[in-house]
């Protein structure tokens, strides 16, 4: 298969902010670190399955160096997601797909009805992943605490005195080893966040932005991502057109995946 | 291995790399990039017009993908051939009614081979490699008929439970199994697919075909489909996947050939964020690759090899990993690796690969037509091979570099493939090159092979 890793990460990363788009309950804000991430976690989860279409554009710099398309479609499971990805562009890929069923991963291809698995690091790299499409549900899998609070700057370089969290992991199938996550005091929307290896290294840097009303509440429609290793590459992903859906769990199997039809 | 050798020289200067960049500062990232804000803070905005359709669920329009590549091969003896070949690939699913499609995958093909004349009966093909009616029935049950690719096993250098991949193949240039499963004809069959909750139950049949010449079914010039080769005897099977988590991958299935039986299995599991596990095996009641394969020969080969055993119950496996390295040794980079043990047990134990290897005069058409039936097959000469990958992504920008390698212990021969993958264009073009080379003796399960080295250099677009 030829779709490279970084589109291949970028898309799953895709999922995990579509895994924001879901419907927002107005809940009041927690005080505690629990409440926070919990009010945080239910503006990124969606409480029904439904599909968007995903935008993703990668830049070294300012120069657009590639484009993806996608259409995503999640699947609302025992409060995580189960996500199936339909690569639309470029046309090199289009057809194939990426299934993410818990901490099994699959890439299909089309033209050889191969299915091939992969390991949840290759999901991990550059400047997005699927860790938030996998534990979107972040008090499932990390165990937070309340750092603080700080003024930091959104997607929109605007200044929000935000709670600042700290997630560790609760076991080693997590995507990150750590989390620093900001959180909108005055809103509880999520503004920033900051993922890190067990080895302590920074894996990316995200800016959620474009809050719009999608799906019967305001959410973030755009994602800006900055590579841990490189500041440089950076990948922006837009989100349009969120339909619910009502998904059968069989759709997200392996051995469903050459009959699939979008 | 002089395929993990030039991993292991791949991976060194790129180790030392990752120390010497050392970690970017967190300030770094206290303000999010300019890049996708408003035009008036001086960057490029995510034009409304560049988005896919709100409420579209685009349908996927045929994939149309044109190759021109040129071939090198280089004989154990010196001789020295190379060859010409354009390629023109459509493949897509075209919807009929909200309930019924139709899938496709056809390719015209056209090569010249250095110093003869192309004659269109003989260097002109069309592969029809699917064509087949898509029916969803009801939710959760699905049918299809006609001639489809149905491709099974976890592993990636040699799957026991890819039941149909037996003379499937139109072109044999490259020995990496991902390149062979693109080159493969499908299966005349009617397959269908249940849904039973979260689980999923396959069945199908595959009728015998029994076309040959120049029949339109068998081998007719040109447009021949070549059904008497994917369709060789009839089969029924059976495939069920239980819902086993969400880490746990099962798969058991079951084979009826010609009245033979078969059962099979695939399980995988991840371990962690880097490391994934699989294994699958297949037991059928079939002969021996000898057996099957080699019609004549001395009695004196034919007792050596068991050519002459009846039908019995032959275990295939392939066991083995890939692993991703982690971030604290490659940074971003994309690097992954994969070893296997496969196991052939139809295949040739270390005292019949001997007794292949001495053969000789009158015997040596048959050892080779031995030989060229495993190829065929798609099945290992030999009991026991290994098998390794290194894959590095987005080596240098997007391109990919992947090198694999099979080694037989039993008779130290094997093989060794490297390639490099360039895309342009927006990703619609692709430039890309092989290399491979068999080694080990000239008699030997991989140093027999007639054709001992080969390069090639492709260029790719895709509508």
């Amino acid at each position: 298969m030829t779709l490279d890793r970084r589109s291949f990460t970028q898309l799953l990363f895709g999922g995990a902010v579509l895994a924001g788009m879901g419907a927002m309950p107005r809940m009041a804000l927690a005080v505690d670190a629990g409440g926070i991430l919990a009010h945080a976690d239910a503006i990124r989860n969606p409480q029904s399955s439904f599909m968007v279409n995903v935008d993703l554009k990668n830049y070294e710099g300012s120069a657009l160096t590639g484009q993806t398309q996608v259409t995503t479609l999640s699947r609302r499971a025992g409060g995580q997601f189960q996500t199936l990805v339909h690569i639309n562009a470029p046309s090199a890929d289009r057809g194939k797909l990426l299934l993410r069923n818990g901490n099994s991963l699959w890439m299909f291809d089309p033209a050889s009805q191969a299915s091939v698995r992969i390991s949840a690091r290759q999901r991990l790299l550059g400047n997005a992943s699927n860790g938030d499409v996998v534990s979107s549900n972040l008090m499932g899998d990390y165990t937070p605490t309340l750092a603080g609070e700080e003024a930091v700057a959104d997607g929109d370089k605007k200044t929000r005195d935000c709670y600042k969290l700290d997630l560790k992991s609760r076991d080693k199938s997590t995507p990150y080893s750590s989390i620093e996550f900001w959180v909108d005091k005055a809103s509880g929307r999520p503004v920033k966040g900051k993922y890190y290896a067990g080895s302590g290294k920074l894996l990316k840097v995200s800016w959620y932005r474009k809050f719009a009303n999608q799906m019967g509440a305001s959410r973030p429609t755009e994602v800006v991502i900055a590579d841990g290793f490189d500041p440089n590459k950076i990948t922006v992903m837009t989100m349009k057109g969120f339909q619910g859906r009502d998904l059968p769990e069989s759709m997200f199997r392996k051995e469903a995946l050459a009959g699939f039809r979008l | 291995m002089q395929g993990s050798r030039a991993a292991l020289f791949c991976l060194v200067p790129m180790l030392a790399a990752s120390v010497v960049a050392g970690p970017v500062r967190a300030d770094e990232y206290d303000l999010p990039p300019d890049v996708g804000l408003a035009p008036e803070m001086g960057v490029a905005a995510a034009s409304e017009a560049d988005l896919p359709a709100p409420d579209a669920a685009p349908e996927a329009p045929g994939t149309l993908t044109v190759e021109a590549r040129l071939l090198r091969a280089e004989t154990r003896d010196g001789t020295e051939t190379g060859s010409f070949r354009a390629t023109a690939q459509w493949m897509g699913h075209r919807s009929v009614s909200p309930d019924l499609g139709l899938r496709y995958n056809l390719r015209v093909r056209a090569t010249q081979v250095q110093h003869e004349d192309f004659a269109v009966r003989e260097d002109l093909r069309l592969d029809v490699q699917e064509l087949a009616l898509h029916w969803q029935a009801r939710p959760g049950l699905a049918f299809d008929i006609g001639r489809v690719n149905l491709r099974n096993g976890v592993a990636q250098g040699y799957n026991p439970t890819d039941w149909f991949k037996a003379d499937s193949l139109v072109i044999s240039d490259s020995a990496d199994p991902g390149d062979r499963r693109l080159e493969r004809l499908g299966t005349l069959m009617l397959a269908g697919q249940l849904s039973l909750g979260a689980d999923l139950l396959s069945f199908g049949y595959r009728p015998r075909i029994s076309a040959s010449g120049d029949d339109l079914l068998a081998g007719q010039d040109v447009v021949g489909l070549n059904l008497h080769r994917t369709n060789p005897s009839e089969a029924v099977f059976l495939k069920y996947a239980p819902d086993t988590g969400d880490n746990l991958n099962l798969t058991v299935s079951a084979l009826v050939e010609d009245g033979d039986p078969g059962l099979g299995m695939e399980v995988s599991a991840a371990v962690g964020q880097s490391l994934v596990l699989y294994a699958e095996g297949f037991a059928q009641r079939r002969r021996s690759l000898a057996g099957e394969g080699m019609a004549g020969g001395s009695a004196a080969l034919r007792d050596a090899l068991g050519a002459d055993a009846g039908k019995g119950w032959q275990a295939q496996a392939a066991l083995g990993g890939s692993w991703a390295l982690p971030s604290a040794l490659v940074g971003q980079r994309d690097i992954s690796l994969a070893l296997e043990y496969h196991y052939n047990g139809a295949g040739l134990s270390e005292a019949r690969l001997d007794a292949l290897a001495l053969a000789s005069g009158a015997d040596l058409a048959a050892a080779g037509a031995l030989r060229g039936y495993a190829a065929r097959q798609q099945e290992p000469l030999a009991r026991e091979q290994v098998f390794a990958r290194m894959a590095w992504n987005d080596l240098w920008k997007d391109a990919d570099l992947s090198v694999l390698a099979f080694y037989v212990p039993a008779d130290h021969s094997g093989l060794w493939q490297a390639s490099i993958a360039m895309p342009f264009h927006d990703d619609k073009a692709e430039l890309s090159l092989r290399a491979s080379r068999s080694f080990g003796d000239s008699a030997s399960a991989y140093g027999a092979n007639p054709v001992e080295t080969t390069a090639q250099i492709a260029v790719r677009y895709t509508f």
